[in-house]
């Protein structure tokens, strides 16, 4: 066996020895240099058209084995092109190629067994016009109208090993502005067929220009592509080619289709990427939308893409993006994220018309003290981002304060879940309004101020929705905000005040981030414990409250507060506004206040109390209240700067007015309406003092009566049971008499303290006032029509009194008041007038009937001075009165002004006893009896100044006829004539006073009147006299 | 002689003037005596000077007092009667204060010496009647008293104006 193997090895090698030696013969002796070169050079000169060169061409072996190759030294394409970047297309110093001959020519089929080609230098040109720079290199048909498309001399490929190293390769496409070059470069290639090609690419400095953007610049570039491609149809598919540029590896499938436009259909899977680096390399085009962000972590990317790639077409990309690591920093704002993690998915969709949009499945980041955890998606990624995010916040407050306006400072924690849909400029520019946030939010230490206001919540649970899903008003579509709190503190700059505890708060508010200086809010409140709110001209303490309130605030007014609406119920409150102060229980309020100067309120308690100034201090039990105001800075004084309205229902009321009474009102109950202009009284009962009231009626021009500029009018009805008018006519007493008001309204009209210092100089002190007579007020035109079934007046007291009382044009007139008390039944006409201070008018109508003598010396004193001979008699008797006098400011009687006439007469009077009478019953032997009665006297008299004329009277008594008349002064000194009529004819004349009596015997000169028959002609002017009297007497008698 | 009591047997008092103690009729004589001299005869009336109401137009003062009274010729609501008007500065009341014909104003009439004033009141409750006699009346000088009150005379003065 061994035997054999040698001799078997000796005679292969024997024939392979021949075979090396015939082909070293062929090479070095038949296919020499010398001999193919030429041949090559033809060859290449049927082929090539344009300028080239050719080295030397030699046949290989060994460095081929074991094929034949043939080597070309010196290869040189030349063509120029204009434009082109070089005229050499091609250059390389040496070209090894092996290719199978026999295949190409009898199979068209083009098999490299191996091309090699060192230090090439290649520069690919294409020209405006879409010729290139190896259009016309080799030979073409010469039928110029042949218009079938290029195709290649071969049908099959096969590659063994192609490989191409170039010092450099340069593309320029001038039509479509496309310049690319690649510096150091190695290409291989290995092809089964069309459709089994392995690419192999390690390109350094790759630089790519396209329409003047770089898109890739000094990028290393390696690829390692298994590839199929149909040249006809310029497609090329990637089985799972691998891509690096730079660090950056990535793997590619796909297939792309290159022609006008390039038709992708490519995935990429990225290894982990450093983001900044990746965006230098990224071309400007598809980072421009990035230019404001400023990002780094690690980056893992999934991408496909499909569509076309033209001058204005961008294909479709979907791309999962998986970041950790990450920083982040959006120049906007200025927050940087760090311990960023995103899990996203993009969907870039870059033509016209479309948007891209980002899935993010996590979203996790920190910044400065806080955390945020979302997820969500963001719409038109590349425009005007639309964000729908779901977020989990661990959010220190003062780290958002970019989003806050800058003269707002919020600090506190906010923990809990927030849904925000949102679109990124209306975030970044504060357009909240614009979006929708809703979150549910633990809320720790809050501490939220601005220029006007701060508030201070420590531990609240909120509820916030951005816009108002359900604003109670158009105002309030910004904002809701739900608390439940254990305290607030909130404070404005007005100022304003108020502190809540353990209150369930449901807050509306109009966008207090605007520009629009009027802030706008509603509130709802609902707590058990107490709530304080202060201004510098409004407080209170409200307990247990139940508020709803609106309120329009004005950051750059002075009033501040524009408008303020509440409904608020609560068990009770405490309160003050400017100089009123309010103290109520469990009551039910609406109010609204307007700019500081208007007020409307409603109110219904159980008990008020309530004080304006030092004018006014009210409480009551049930109290129903509504009423208005409306400020006016000019008013004099409190009720003309506010003009209130007022409707008012109360029980068991109590009303000091220290500057008009000296003592409380009490006002059991009262149901009436006060405006300014009227106040209209359906039912009052008051008790002034001693005296109890009850009131109806009207009065009106309540206002200018106060600003003296109209007259008070009013018709009032006022039942009593018991009055004292001593104290009513103290208490209203006016300042000033009717003619001094007309006097010094031209002199000085302006001047309410005045100029005068003579007697008739204003009291200026309340105890000087008291001494000064009752001035009836010229600007008064009240009727009062009475009914008070007793009254206290001077020193009498009456009962039943009827009539009406007038104030009007400076006149106190009592029209027919008719009363009965112990004296008589009374009806009275008087009339009280002060044109002066010092000349006051009185003046009475009087009738009396039913008359008690004795009661009425008692109730009239000074009647004794006047007919002092009433004190004589006693009994019952008719009288009646018209007179009148001027008096001084103290109400003494000026005597030259007294007039008046009287009537008087009696029944069955019985005369007393008296010294006097006894003396002149001595005189006439009068027979002395223990009573004497008279049965009729009829007396009139005139008082004219300091005189009284009592008109002749008769009287019959025992046989006697007597008439008497005379004359009394204020004195006390008299003249009486008593004449003895009957039976016989004496008469005694009684002079005097009742200190020096002078009696004397005198002429009997009332004869005539009653005694006619003695003379031929009655003298009957006496007796007209006193018929006329006593008719002008009973005309006005209305009593019965 | 020793003037002794007579006594009668049933010793019934004797006076001097027997005739005086016991009868009426002297009683009846001695009052009818007294009844014609207290009867009011005017037989012996003296006769009255007569007057022009005219003379009493103008303003009058009266003597030792501030009490003014101004005769108007203003006619009144009947033929005779004018208008005047009184009032007394010391009691502070002064013409400008007076109510047109009411307290202060009066009807007057002058008829032989009789003056008669008929005052008003502001409230025209009634009207007061003052009757005078007039004793003296001149350019310069007024003299009257009232009715019935001869020793009472007022005294007024003509003010110049």
């Amino acid at each position: 066996m061994k035997r054999a193997l040698i001799i078997t090895g000796i005679t292969l090698g024997s024939l392979l020895l021949v075979l090396i030696a015939a082909v070293l013969i062929v090479i070095y002796i038949v296919f020499t240099p010398d001999r193919i070169t030429p041949i090559a050079r033809q060859a290449a000169a049927e082929y090539i058209t344009c300028e080239h060169e050719i080295g030397e061409v030699d046949l290989t072996f060994f460095s081929t084995f074991p094929r034949f190759g043939l080597r070309a030294d010196g290869l040189l394409l030349i063509n120029p092109k204009a434009g082109s970047q070089n005229d050499t297309v091609v250059s390389a110093p040496r070209f090894t190629a092996t290719v199978d001959v026999m295949e190409f020519v009898n199979n068209k089929r083009l098999v490299i067994h191996e091309a090699i080609l060192d230090d090439a230098s290649v520069n690919f040109f294409i020209a405006p016009d879409g010729t290139t720079n190896l259009t016309d290199v080799f030979v073409t048909s010469p039928d110029t109208t042949d218009t079938t498309a290029f195709s290649l001399p071969f049908d099959e490929l096969r590659v063994d090993g192609l490989r191409i190293a170039a010092r450099g390769i340069t593309f320029v496409d001038a039509k479509d502005t496309i310049d690319a070059s690649l510096g150091f470069t190695e290409l291989s290639a290995k092809a089964a067929s069309w459709d089994d090609m392995l690419i192999g690419l390690d390109a350094q400095d790759v630089c790519a220009h396209i329409k003047g953007k770089t898109y890739a610049d000094s990028l290393h570039v390696e690829l390692i592509a298994p590839l199929a491609m149909n040249l006809d149809a310029m497609h090329f598919r990637f089985d799972g080619a691998r891509l690096a540029i730079n660090d950056f590896n990535l793997r590619i499938e796909g297939e792309t289709t290159i022609g006008d436009s390039i038709a992708l259909d490519v995935q990429l899977e990225t290894d982990k990427w450093q983001i900044k680096p990746l965006l230098a390399l990224v071309p400007q085009t598809f980072t421009k939308s990035l230019s404001d962000l400023d990002i780094d972590g690690t980056l893992q990317l999934e991408a496909t893409a499909q569509g076309y790639y033209a001058d204005s077409v961008m294909p479709h990309i979907q791309a999962h993006l998986v970041l950790k690591d990450g920083e982040g920093k959006y120049k906007p704002l200025p927050y940087t994220l760090r311990n960023v993690k995103i899990d996203a998915d993009a969907d870039l969709r870059m033509n016209k018309g479309e948007q891209s949009s980002v899935t993010i499945r996590t979203l996790e980041a920190k910044t400065k003290k806080s955390a945020v955890a979302a997820n969500g998606t963001v719409d038109d990624l590349l425009g005007n981002m639309l964000m729908d995010m779901h977020l989990t916040l661990d959010a220190n407050l003062p780290d958002f304060a970019y989003f806050y306006p800058k003269n707002m400072t919020l600090n506190g924690r906010a923990k809990g879940k927030a849904n925000a849909r949102i679109r990124l400029d209306d975030l970044t520019a504060m357009r909240l309004e614009k979006g929708r946030i809703d979150a549910d939010l633990n809320l720790s230490d809050i501490r939220y101020a601005t220029d006007s206001m701060e508030a201070e919540l420590p531990l609240t649970h909120a509820r916030i929705h951005l816009p108002n899903p359900k604003p109670s008003k158009p105002k309030l579509n910004w904002a809701r905000i739900d608390l439940e709190t254990d305290k607030v503190d909130f404070s404005m700059l007005t100022p304003l005040k108020a502190a809540l505890k353990a209150s369930t708060i449901q807050l509306e508010t109009g966008n207090v981030l605007s520009n629009d200086p009027v802030l706008c809010a509603a509130v709802a409140l609902q707590s058990d414990r107490p709530i304080e709110v202060e201004t510098d001209s409004m407080g209170g303490a409200i307990d247990a409250p139940n508020l709803k309130a609106y309120v329009e605030y004005n950051t750059k007014s002075e009033t501040g507060l524009e408008k303020a609406q509440a409904n608020m119920r609560f068990d009770g409150l405490e309160g003050f506004f400017k100089d009123i102060r309010a103290d109520l229980k469990a009551s039910d309020l609406s109010a609204t206040v307007s700019g500081g100067k208007s007020i409307r309120a409603k109110l219904s308690t159980r008990a008020l109390k309530a004080k304006m100034g030092e004018e006014l201090d009210a409480k009551t039990g049930d109290l129903s209240l509504e009423a208005s105001a409306r400020y006016n800075s000019k008013g004099e004084n409190e009720l003309l700067k506010w003009n209130p309205r007022l409707k008012i229902n109360l029980k068991n009321g109590e009303l000091n007015m220290p500057e008009r009474l000296p003592e409380p009102v009490y006002i059991p109950s009262i149901d009436f309406k006060y405006s300014n202009r009227e106040m209209d009284i359906a039912d009052a009962r008051v008790e002034l003092g001693n005296s109890d009231l009850n009131l109806k009626g009207n009065v009106r021009n309540i206002g200018k009566w106060f600003r003296h500029k109209a007259i008070l009018e009013g018709q009032l009805d006022i039942v009593s049971d018991h009055c004292d008018a001593n104290q009513l006519l103290a208490w209203f007493s006016a300042d000033s008499g009717s003619e001094e008001v007309s006097e010094s309204s031209e002199k000085s009209e302006s001047s309410e303290k005045s100029e005068i210092t003579n007697d008739q100089s204003p009291i200026t002190n309340d105890a000087d006032k008291a001494s000064e007579p009752f001035m009836v007020p010229t600007d008064v035109d009240l009727a009062l029509n009475t009914h008070m079934r007793e009254v206290e007046i001077f020193n009498q007291v009456a009962k039943d009194l009827k009539g009406g009382l007038y104030v009007k044009d400076g006149k106190l007139i009592l029209d027919e008041m008719g009363f009965v008390c112990r004296a008589a039944k009374l009806q009275l006409t008087a009339m009280y007038r002060t044109p002066w201070r010092d000349h006051i008018y009185l003046g009475l109508d009087y009738h009396m009937i039913d008359i008690d003598i004795d009661e009425l010396l008692t109730m009239i004193p000074n009647l004794e001075e006047m007919v002092p001979m009433l004190s004589s008699f006693k009994g019952a008797a008719q009288f009646h009165l018209a007179a009148e006098t001027y008096t001084d400011e103290n109400y003494q009687p000026k005597i030259s002004t007294l007039r008046g006439a009287a009537s008087l007469t009696g029944k069955d009077l019985v005369v007393m006893d008296s010294k006097t009478f006894s003396k002149i019953s001595k005189l006439l032997l009068f027979k002395k009896k223990t009573e004497n009665k008279i049965d009729s006297i009829n007396a009139e008299m005139t008082v004219y100044k300091d005189q009284i004329d009592v008109y002749p009277l008769c009287v019959q008594m025992d046989n006697y006829m007597v008439a008497l008349g005379g004359r009394h002064k204020t004195d006390m000194t008299f003249d009486y004539d008593i004449n003895v009529l009957s039976p016989i004819y004496l008469g005694v004349h009684v002079g005097g006073n009742m200190d020096n009596l002078k009696i004397k015997l005198a002429k009997c000169k009332y004869a005539k009147d009653f005694k006619p028959h003695w003379y031929q002609k009655a003298d009957t002017q006496s007796l007209e006299l006193r018929q006329m009297i006593k008719q002008s007497m009973e005309k006005n008698v209305r009593i019965q | 002689m020793k003037n002794e009591v007579n006594r009668a047997q049933d010793g019934q008092r004797k006076t001097f003037f027997p005739l005086v103690a016991k009868t009426r009729y002297f009683r009846l004589v001695l009052m009818a005596l007294v009844s014609i001299a207290f009867s009011g005869c005017e037989m012996f009336d003296k006769k009255t000077e007569s007057f022009s109401q005219s003379d009493l137009h103008g303003l009058w003062l009266e003597e030792g007092t501030q009490h003014y009274v101004r005769f108007l010729s203003e006619k009144a609501d009947t033929a005779t009667f004018e208008w005047g008007k009184e009032w007394d500065v010391a009691q502070k009341v002064t013409e400008d204060k007076l109510v047109y014909h009411g307290n202060g104003w009066f009807k007057y009439e002058l008829k032989e010496n009789k003056l008669k004033e008929i005052h008003m009141m502001d409230n025209d409750g009634a009207v007061i009647y003052q009757g005078y006699v007039v004793t003296l009346l001149t350019g310069k000088r007024l003299e009257y008293y009232k009715e019935g009150y001869k020793n009472e005379k007022q005294y007024y003065n003509k003010v110049v104006q």
